[in-house]
């Protein structure tokens, strides 16, 4: 391999796994931007989607069917399981401290995360599970570099996925109604807006982009296991902070340069020392934009 | 009578009810004094840990319960004492008496060092450096092997040694109850300044700069230093923290100073009541052993745990001694 | 008399909206300037870039016998020059006491450091003594004697106004800022607030007062500054200012007209 194909195949790697962070981020940033909560249970709920996905594909037993159909009952399983389980985490945990200070609210979030967590392991098994490899393992070499199914997979998917949430939040009413939420709550319950329903649906988008997240990260990287959810969601919460939480281009845009940070950091030079690099591009941003590269440039709400 | 005369005569009730709580926490004392006669090894082992998140949970309490200020890397702090005594101790055979000050001041610099970033980054962005610095802290301890010990540990940390009138010196070793007393009289000592502290022209600076940032800026009170000087105090008790966990563990590794701890000493915190010394303490004492009294529920017992903080937090979001209410008392009767 | 506060050129731009215009101003020892104008005229703004909270685009100000530029200060470094201020949306300590609250105030005008603090070392002893009856004599002097253990946020709005006065005083001003003390409150509420300021002009405390009601700040007022769109457009007595056309303009082109009438 030649340098330069070396440094390509880092950036498809790095690419892949940036892509599986925005995925997640969007989450963090979309629900963070709605009621200014840092969601802690969300990594859980990406863990989730992944563990739906592989009893699902164990139960409906998708081994003669063509891996397009397997994929979709993966996917299928994985969105509706964590759109009910975003659903009622805002309603049961969420909803009934609104009012609470933000640091209550954030420990309800550490509280949920645990459970998820913890049911998590108690349904799925403490050990790694291996993740059916449903989607078969072609790869090609283009110039030089290998890609896979599974990362055009992991790429077509997250590109769609944000065009479609560009879309939503953007052309639509209910992200008209989205936005004004998260610019005045109060506002918003005067004018009649249903609140509720918005922030509920704001919780239930979030996390089916991350059941999907969870899917990809199962097929990219073969095995899962119940505490993954934390690890990935933290890094993928970092992502969102590097971008400017609350704002969904700077949750895609940190997603991937997060991905590729790790990834370049970890051919060129330590695999071990890969997060304190992401962590202290993380700080050097925050020190030259201190609301995060897309950050509003007002000062934060303490 | 005046009203400076009145002030003075709720400042007699306030000294006749500090006087009872004073009473209270004696007798609290002497029960604590008495537990490892009645309990058991297994049982004092516990409350030892418990009481060392309590000292966590008074220093995070400086930070998070007076000036406001969302510290998500507070474990840090705890492993930078935690090695500065373990490698003082092995490399330098350092008594650990002698190792104590330098690993708080090395504690304290660095939580000094970490506010910083808070010249320019606020709120919820602060946080999420002070969680890098965390993790970056924990790698680091992980990677640097050759001093470290890495993954497998810091081995052959020395104990704490005490001469003893009659019986010379005695070595604390591995049995738990000499650590037990020692972290007590640290939880007692902590947690006396921190009232005294929340009681004075400083307390009230820290409640202030909390509660408003920029009224407490306008009276003339410089908001950065204050946080600066409650980071660094914070600091400095988890390292206290940290040096005898290393010295009583004789082994530590990195990931004892995960996430996952600095959540915890956090949840005791806004638990106990944000701001409240005894409410820091008894937050951690209930966090700290709610995970063994749960023990008979076996692997559903982290669940019942995270369901437990939902619910608190549901049914009383002030904590437990959290409010006006409690502020009142502690302050002016 | 000797100019204590000086306001040269200062502009302040929200983006392209220019909050304020090339206000010049200055402000005697011992004076009492009403400060009016519409909603929206800059006289937070003003306030806000007086004491450090917002920095001006350009322009500067100084203070003191010394003419020393509060430019690039601090909130706490102006606070420190001797400058206090109240806020229009009473920002009291929630979690402190009325007394406590007062004696946050009295920060700058206290010493003890961490040790003597953590300590109760006798000098922090005293000094807390002392800081105690200080603000219990401030409380009784804009009569919040009785609420002195209340919790600050759970008096009447108008008892706050009077509160946010005393714990800007415990700091021992030479220059007081009133950021619209009168608003939301019912007519005995305002006589008693003028009285209370007519109190603190007579203790030789230099006072801006923002007021959007000109029936309030006439009678107390030395001097009226209107201020319009950013712009200062008059200056001076208030009866001279109260027959400006520019500002009868000013006043009957916003809804304001019915308080010009009055």
């Amino acid at each position: 391999m030649t340098p330069l194909e070396l440094f390509a195949q880092q950036l498809a790697n790095g690419l892949t796994l940036g892509a599986i962070y925005a995925l997640i981020a969007l989450g963090y940033t979309m629900v963070y931007g709605v009621v200014q909560l840092i969601n802690f249970a969300h990594g859980e709920v990406f863990m989730a989607g992944a563990y739906a996905a592989v009893f699902a594909v164990l139960f409906v037993g998708v081994s003669g069917a063509p891996w397009g159909v397997a994929l979709g009952v993966a996917v299928g399983a994985a969105v509706i399981l964590c759109a009910a389980l975003g659903w009622a985490i805002e309603r049961l945990a969420y909803r009934p401290i609104r009012q609470a200070s933000r640091l209550n609210a954030f420990i309800t979030a550490i509280g949920m995360s645990l459970f998820l967590q913890n049911a998590l392991m108690l349904i799925g098994g403490a050990t790694d599970r291996q993740f059916p490899a449903i989607v078969p393992a072609l790869r090609w070499e283009v110039a030089g570099v290998t890609v896979t199914l599974i990362q055009l997979l992991v790429w077509g998917s997250a590109a769609a996925m944000m065009a479609a949430l560009q879309w939503l939040v953007m052309a639509t009413r209910l992200g008209k109604a989205m936005r004004a939420t998260a610019q005045d709550l109060t506002a918003c319950l005067l004018l009649g807006i249903p609140v509720d329903r918005i922030i509920a649906v704001t919780f239930m988008a979030g996390s089916s982009l991350a059941a999907v997240g969870g899917v990809l990260f199962g097929l990219q990287y073969g095995t899962i296991n119940f505490h993954d959810g934390y690890l990935i969601g933290m890094k993928a919460f970092t992502a969102a902070v590097l971008g400017g939480i609350g704002n969904i281009p700077g949750a895609m845009a940190g997603g991937l340069l997060l991905g590729l940070i790790e990834s370049l950091a970890a051919g060129y030079l330590s695999a071990q020392w890969k997060s304190v690099f992401a962590f202290g591009v993380l700080v050097i941003v925050l020190l030259w934009r201190p609301t995060g590269l897309f950050g509003e440039r007002v000062a934060d709400r303490a | 009578m005046t009203s400076a005369s009145s002030a003075n005569s709720k400042q007699q009730t306030a000294n006749s009810k500090s006087l009872l709580s004073a009473v209270c926490c004696v007798l609290c004392a002497i029960g604590a004094l008495g537990l490892p006669i009645v309990l058991n090894a297994y049982h004092i082992e516990v409350l030892t840990s418990a009481l060392i998140y309590a000292l966590l949970a008074l220093g995070l309490n400086l930070i998070v319960g007076f000036t406001g200020v969302l510290h998500l890397g507070y474990a840090a702090m705890f492993a930078i004492g935690a090695y500065a005594y373990g490698m003082l101790s092995v490399y330098g055979r350092w008594p650990f008496w002698l190792g104590v000050p330098p690993a708080m001041l090395i504690a304290g610099v660095s939580g000094v060092a970490l506010g910083i970033p808070a010249l320019r980054v606020r709120g919820d962005y602060l946080a999420i450096v002070t969680l890098g610095f965390g993790e970056i802290v924990r790698i680091a301890f992980t990677n640097l092997e050759q001093w470290t010990g890495g993954p497998n540990g810091l081995l052959g940390i020395g104990h704490p040694q005490l001469w003893l009138p009659g019986r010379g010196l005695f070595n604390f070793g591995v049995a738990s109850s000499p650590y037990y007393y020692l972290t007590l009289l640290c939880v007692l000592i902590v947690a006396g300044l921190s009232v005294r502290l929340s009681r004075s022209r400083l307390g009230r600076a820290w409640i202030a700069i909390r509660d408003d940032e920029l009224a407490a800026a306008c009276m003339g009170i410089p908001v950065l230093q204050l946080k600066l000087l409650a980071q660094g105090l914070g600091g400095a008790v988890a390292g206290l923290g940290g040096a005898i966990f290393a010295a009583k563990q004789g082994t530590i590794t990195p990931d004892s100073f995960d996430f996952i701890l600095s959540v915890m000493v956090l949840a005791m915190v806004v638990l106990g009541g944000l701001g409240s010394v005894r409410g820091a303490v008894l937050g951690a004492l209930v966090l700290g052993t709610l995970p063994e009294l749960l023990r008979g529920f076996d692997q559903y017992r982290m669940l019942l745990f995270g369901l437990s903080m939902i619910i608190v937090m549901r049914l009383r979001p002030q904590g437990f001694f959290g409010g006006f209410r409690h502020r009142r008392h502690v302050h002016a009767a | 008399m000797s100019t204590l506060l000086e306001i040269e050129r200062l502009t302040r731009r929200f983006g392209g909206v220019i909050a304020l215009d090339d206000v010049t101003l200055s402000v005697a020892e011992g004076e009492l300037v009403g400060l009016i104008g519409p909603n929206g005229a800059g006289k937070t703004t003003l306030f806000n870039c007086v004491t450090g909270v917002l920095p001006p685009t350009s322009g500067g100000v100084r203070f003191g016998a010394q003419h020393a530029s509060l430019a690039g200060m601090a909130p706490h470094e102006v606070a420190q020059c001797g400058v206090a201020r109240t806020f229009q949306n009473n920002r009291l300590f929630a979690s402190l006491s009325v007394l406590e609250n007062v004696m946050a105030g009295a920060y700058l005008r206290t010493h003890a450091g961490l040790w003597s603090a953590a300590l109760r070392l006798p000098e922090a002893r005293r000094e807390e003594q002392w800081a105690r009856q200080r603000a219990a004599q401030l409380l009784e002097e804009v009569g919040l004697q009785e609420r002195m253990d209340e919790e600050a946020v759970s008096l009447p709005f108008g008892l706050q106004r009077r509160l946010e006065i005393a714990r800007a005083l415990a700091s021992e001003p030479s220059l007081m800022l009133l950021d619209e003390p009168g608003a939301g409150l019912n007519p005995t509420e305002k006589q008693q607030l003028l009285q209370l300021i007519g109190r603190l002009k007579g203790r030789g405390l230099t006072v801006i007062l923002i007021e959007h009601d000109m029936s309030v700040v006439m009678p107390v007022s030395d001097r009226v500054v209107v201020l319009d769109d950013g712009k200062v457009i008059a200056v001076g007595p208030p009866e001279a200012v109260k027959r400006d056309p520019r500002v009868i303009e000013a006043y009957l082109g916003s809804r304001s007209a019915s308080d010009a009438a009055r």
